[in-house]
């Protein structure tokens, strides 16, 4: 779930942001590629077993930073999402390999009414509990009461399950529910995906949530004096009891945890007859005994750690230290090492909308916009800066994605061309001092803008200086301004800068365009930093959310991407990567274009001598 | 010397209460940057969640206290009320700051914020765009001369708001035109036991007992409240991170004992020989060498399967933990490989610098008359040595060095990181970076009770050993 939520999350994560490519295809790409462009690659088992190989049914994972805390719905961090992903279970997955979703406790995809407001479920009937107990619709029910609850502290999910109206059990089948929600929404159902599913004996043995009903919990004045009980269950369900203590984790995954060494490590074991033992999918199997999450933040101590074949694999490494790990015979025997796309990307926002006062209208004219794009030496920076890993993007739509559009064209680097637009714009250097300026309103305004960037890593400032030169020669002064994180923010939100850049991630799940596009998102300070849009984009992404049919749904995407690139908000940079490493000890090693990168529990340990294997 | 003592415990607890203080008021600079940590990135606003999203930060913001006075009392100038700074939206409490500072008025100032807010609502309905942008920027105006800008835009006169414009300027110029700036020369002095303080330091239950506290029974009673980011207790959180950082300071300072003194011993002893005339420059310029590069050296050396894979390039313990039945010694076998990288890190500077200190102290002391005497009278040099002069030049290195323990235990985060220790370094930069303030509370009272607690050591160290210094009552106290 919420992974097209994930647009804003990495809006925060961005400053620990890698730099990465995009790509134009979604098939499978042979292992001698050095980049892939691909939702997924599978990896072949090892040709030969080489003797300094471990045979030892443990996975032992790089991560750079503990969770939070391993509550099943309670928290923000990623690695926690993570971890969650092989101990618990959800309704509906992501099915990495394609992007697209599937089913995971259920028996298939939901059947949506006609008026998109009724989410028809049914449940496997060989899911049970670790206690014995079998998952019922009543155990959904819990989870969205829960979830709804005013008093448990998941933030994250509150706003979209106060979309869900209520969740009824079919009192004639324990496997069948329905979920109605209050509005149609694109990601009504995508609320489920990968959202754990919480054990209603377990979390409510003194079922407190069968007194309360679903509107009672919608109810803006329901308080926590009034319900003592709630708010004293929600008090122990919020605890950290739940979230760090092992012997109160429990959940519907194949693995659950046996040990928390703070900031060290957390290891996971495999449970004995799960009911998914004998499944081979890749998203259920569960091949090693153990896997330990093991926490290193150091590039040289991690260096150290894979040539000595400490770890198993990552998705954490930085750029710089996978290329010099990659420069290393020892590492390339043991390890399958790629830069895998993902669905960020990196931006310069242009505010379309100044305030006049504090920021002068520069950009507001398309052709100055477009301008600037002309000038941005997006190529320069992929090969100068991040060693030429990146490919170019043009739109906020993944080239992964169907909904990508195809025929939009790249801007290429074309300072003269620039310069032509800037001069059909009105921008001229009348008085010789190397800067375009314009009477506006009865004032000469020069054409010198602020490019703000994060103080977060030492490519930023690369980049920024570059963009400055590369702009400087069209006429344009540009000052390039560090700004730590929260301000970097601050500024963004609230319209306070002339041209800023970032990187903004998305996942594969269908976009929600109105966090980033909308002119509601502008208004609310949010992540519409620019000011994009007007009342008919606003119709458009309010058709595409509501939407189900994917090839309209499509259709209209087409037409958003087109109006921004006409009206260039932004000059599109590169898509981001994510560093996949695993070792050749494995059968079934995949890397994916979606998070986490690596699925851990199809990691079977290939005997010496043993085929190639392919995971299911 | 138990009035003396007595003196020092209370000037202890004093000190500490100054940082314990210091420490909560800093973390009160950004508590808006601290709800958004804990919502998360959560920053939305796409339609279904907008609303949402603003409940459940004034929610958090007020459950949090943040809306209530700093401490017992607060002054602001009469014009600007000290509860315009505490509001949760961050807009909202500029204008009306400086609103009220312009106008000397702040009950006016009020009412023309919700004649503002009103304009808005309705102006971002209006069929006119450009009137929606225009109601999208006023809660943004910084200063008066903006929202003037902003009111004064010809895009008003056809919109359906235009009365409502008019109104709004009409009030604006009511209140800049009355306007009593001399106000903000006035200190107002607010007073009050329900501030952000009072319940860090009581609790939220019975202040006295502590009884019926949801979230916290105060720090006076030794609960820090709990970690925004985990939701665990303070003192949980803190404790494993302070015992390893402390396990390695105690032992770098062994260590550094242990290996300095010899040192300044044969660099005297030897300070003819060639060889200590190569070691001398040799040990200012490992001195100069920065700690980063050290630890990366190190690690690369004798952590490098390719060269010396001596040591373990991370962590404190093997993967997969101890062996289930093995002993304290075991356990304490099997981790100092994972320790000893970490420690030379620590210690590598402070050796140098201490045997220097002493190698000078030394021949400081060599050179007195009672040395002259003590070889007069045919004593053995070692015996000058180890008993006469060591014994007094020692002194200076006792104080240096326990009053280098609390640099040690507040942790070094460039170590910390280069070897993947959870020590209190990187505890506390964690916690600054997500405005964990609960945490960043703990961590400053920690640090700063071990500190005043070596420098109180050191002192009473000082005066156990050197027989000059004696604590003696005068009439006018201590000398």
């Amino acid at each position: 779930m919420f992974k097209n939520q994930a647009v804003l999350k990495l809006l925060t994560l961005s400053s620990l942001m890698a730099f990465g490519l995009f790509s134009c295809t979604s098939s499978k790409k042979s292992e001698s590629s050095a980049i892939e462009s691909s939702t997924f690659v599978q990896l072949p088992g090892p040709e030969s077993w080489k003797s300094d190989w471990s045979t030892s049914n443990s996975v032992v994972i790089h991560i750079l930073a503990e969770p939070d805390n391993l509550h099943p719905t309670n928290g923000n961090s990623q690695t926690r999402a993570e971890i969650n992903l092989y101990t618990q279970m959800a309704l509906l997955q992501s099915d990495l390999r394609t992007g697209e979703m599937r089913a995971g406790l259920c028996t298939s995809l939901p059947q949506v009414s006609a008026d998109q407001l009724q989410l028809n479920f049914e449940l496997r009937d060989s899911i049970l509990w670790d206690d014995g107990s079998r998952l019922t619709a009543e155990d959904i029910v819990f989870t969205a009461k829960a979830s709804k609850c005013p008093f448990t502290d998941n933030p994250a999910a509150k706003p979209y399950f106060d979309n869900v109206k209520e969740v009824i059990a079919d009192p004639t089948n324990p496997l069948k529910f329905t979920v109605v929600m209050k509005k149609a929404y694109i990601q009504n159902v995508g609320i489920w995906s990968d959202y754990p599913i919480l054990q209603s004996a377990f979390f409510d043995s003194t079922k407190v949530f069968s007194k309360y009903s679903f509107s009672q919990l919608d109810d803006p004045t329901f308080s926590s004096s009034a319900h003592s009980d709630l708010q004293q269950w929600a008090t122990k369900f919020n605890s950290p009891e739940y979230g760090i203590d092992t012997k109160f984790m429990t959940g519907l995954g194949p693995y659950q945890i046996q040990s928390w060494e703070s900031g060290q490590a957390i290891t996971l074991v495999k449970k004995k007859n799960h009911w998914t033992r004998n499944s081979t999918n890749y998203w259920e199997a569960s091949y090693p005994e153990k896997i330990v999450f093991r926490v290193n933040r150091d590039g040289a101590s991690q260096k150290l750690e894979f040539k000595s074949q400490v770890y198993d694999g990552s998705a954490y490494l930085g750029t710089r230290t996978l290329f010099d790990l990659k420069e290393d015979s020892t590492f390339n025997k043991n390890y399958h090492a790629r830069f895998m796309d993902t669905y960020g990307f990196t931006y310069l926002a242009l505010n379309m909308k100044p305030d006049g006062v504090k920021h002068l209208p520069l950009l507001t004219d398309a052709k100055v916009r477009r301008a600037l794009a002309f000038a941005t030496p997006v190529d320069d920076i992929i090969r100068v800066v991040n060693r030429g890993i990146n490919k170019r993007v043009n739109s906020p739509v993944s080239q992964l994605k169907k909904a990508y559009a195809k025929d939009l064209e790249m801007i290429p680097y074309d300072v003269k061309k620039a310069g032509s637009l800037l001069d059909a714009a009105g921008w001229k250097d009348t008085d010789q001092d190397g800067v375009r300026d314009k009477i506006v309103n009865g004032k000469k305004l020069q054409l010198e803008i602020e490019l703000a960037y994060m103080a977060t890593q030492a490519e930023w400032k690369e980049m920024a200086l570059m963009i400055a030169e590369s702009m400087g020669k069209a006429g344009v002064k540009v000052n390039a301004v560090a700004y730590d994180f929260p301000n970097w923010m601050q500024k963004s939100l609230s319209h306070d800068f002339d041209m800023v850049m970032g990187a903004s991630n998305s996942s594969s799940m269908p976009d929600d365009y109105g966090q980033l596009w909308s002119t509601a998102a502008w208004k609310g300070n949010g992540p519409n930093y620019t000011g994009f849009g007007d009342a008919s984009t606003d119709a458009l992404i309010d058709s595409i959310s509501f939407t189900m049919d994917e090839t309209k749904r499509m259709e209209m995407e087409y037409r958003l991407q087109h109006r921004i690139a006409d009206d260039q908000p932004f000059v599109f940079m590169y898509g981001l990567v994510r560093r996949c490493v695993v070792h050749k000890r494995f059968n079934h090693a995949e890397f994916y274009a979606e998070r986490p990168g690596l699925m851990y529990n199809n990691l079977q340990v290939a005997a010496p001598g043993s085929t190639v294997g392919t995971a299911q | 010397m138990v009035s003396h003592l007595f003196r020092r415990f209370l000037s202890f607890v004093i000190a500490l209460a100054g940082i314990a203080i210091c420490g909560f008021l800093l973390t009160r600079i950004s508590p808006r940057e601290a709800v958004r940590q804990q919502l998360g990135a959560n920053i939305s606003s796409s339609q279904i969640k907008e609303d949402f999203y603003i409940k459940r930060y004034e929610q958090l913001y007020r459950k949090l206290r943040y809306d209530r006075q700093v401490f017992y009392w607060s002054w602001s100038g009469l014009a600007v009320p000290d509860s315009f700074y505490r509001l949760p939206d961050k807009y909202k409490s500029e204008q009306l700051i400086e609103l009220s500072a312009i106008s000397g008025c702040p009950e006016k100032s009020i009412v023309f914020y919700q004649l503002l807010a009103q304009l808005q609502l309705v102006a971002l309905t209006d069929p006119d765009p450009k009137v929606n942008d225009l109601a999208a920027f006023l809660p943004r105006a910084s200063s008066v001369e903006q929202l003037r800008i902003l009111l004064n835009n010809p895009a008003w006169k056809n919109s359906a708001s235009a009365f409502r414009v008019a109104e709004v300027n009409k009030e604006l110029l009511d209140l800049l035109s009355h306007s009593k700036p001399w106000k903000n020369w006035i200190p107002e002095i607010h007073f009050t036991f329900d501030n952000q303080f009072h319940y860090w330091l009581f609790g939220d239950g019975n202040w006295l007992t502590g009884e019926g506290a949801l979230y916290s029974r105060g720090a006076l009673r030794g609960d820090l409240g709990k970690s925004y980011r985990t939701q665990s207790f303070v003192k949980d959180e803190i404790k494993n991170p302070f015992l390893l950082t402390l396990k390695i300071s105690l032992w770098s300072i062994l260590i550094c004992f242990l290996i300095s003194i010899p040192i300044a011993i044969s660099l005297i002893r030897y300070k003819h020989t060639q060889l200590v005339k190569i070691i001398q420059p040799s040990m200012i310029f490992i001195y100069a060498i920065p700690l980063f590069w050290m630890g990366t050296l190190l690690l690369m050396t004798f952590a490098n399967p390719d060269f010396l894979k001596w040591f373990p390039a991370s962590g404190i313990a093997p993967q997969g933990g101890f062996p289930a039945d093995s002993s304290w010694w075991n356990r304490f076998l099997i981790s100092l490989p994972y320790f000893v990288l970490p420690v030379i890190c620590y210690i590598y500077g402070a050796i140098i610098f201490l045997s220097r200190i002493l190698q000078a102290s030394l021949l400081q002391e060599l050179e007195m008359d009672y040395i002259q005497t003590a070889r007069a009278k045919g004593l053995h040099e070692n015996k000058v040595l180890y008993k006469h002069a060591l014994r007094n030049s020692i002194l200076p290195l006792l104080t240096i060095t326990i009053g280098a323990l609390p640099v040690m235990v507040s942790g070094s985060l460039l170590i910390e990181n280069i070897f993947s220790l959870p020590g209190m370094g990187t505890g506390l930069v964690h916690s600054v970076q997500l405005e964990d303030h609960p945490m960043m509370i703990g961590y400053f009272i920690l640090t700063g009770a071990i500190t005043i607690l070596a420098f109180m050591m050191s002192d009473f160290i000082f005066t156990f050993i050197d027989p000059r210094i004696r604590i003696q009552k005068t009439a006018s106290g201590y000398e």
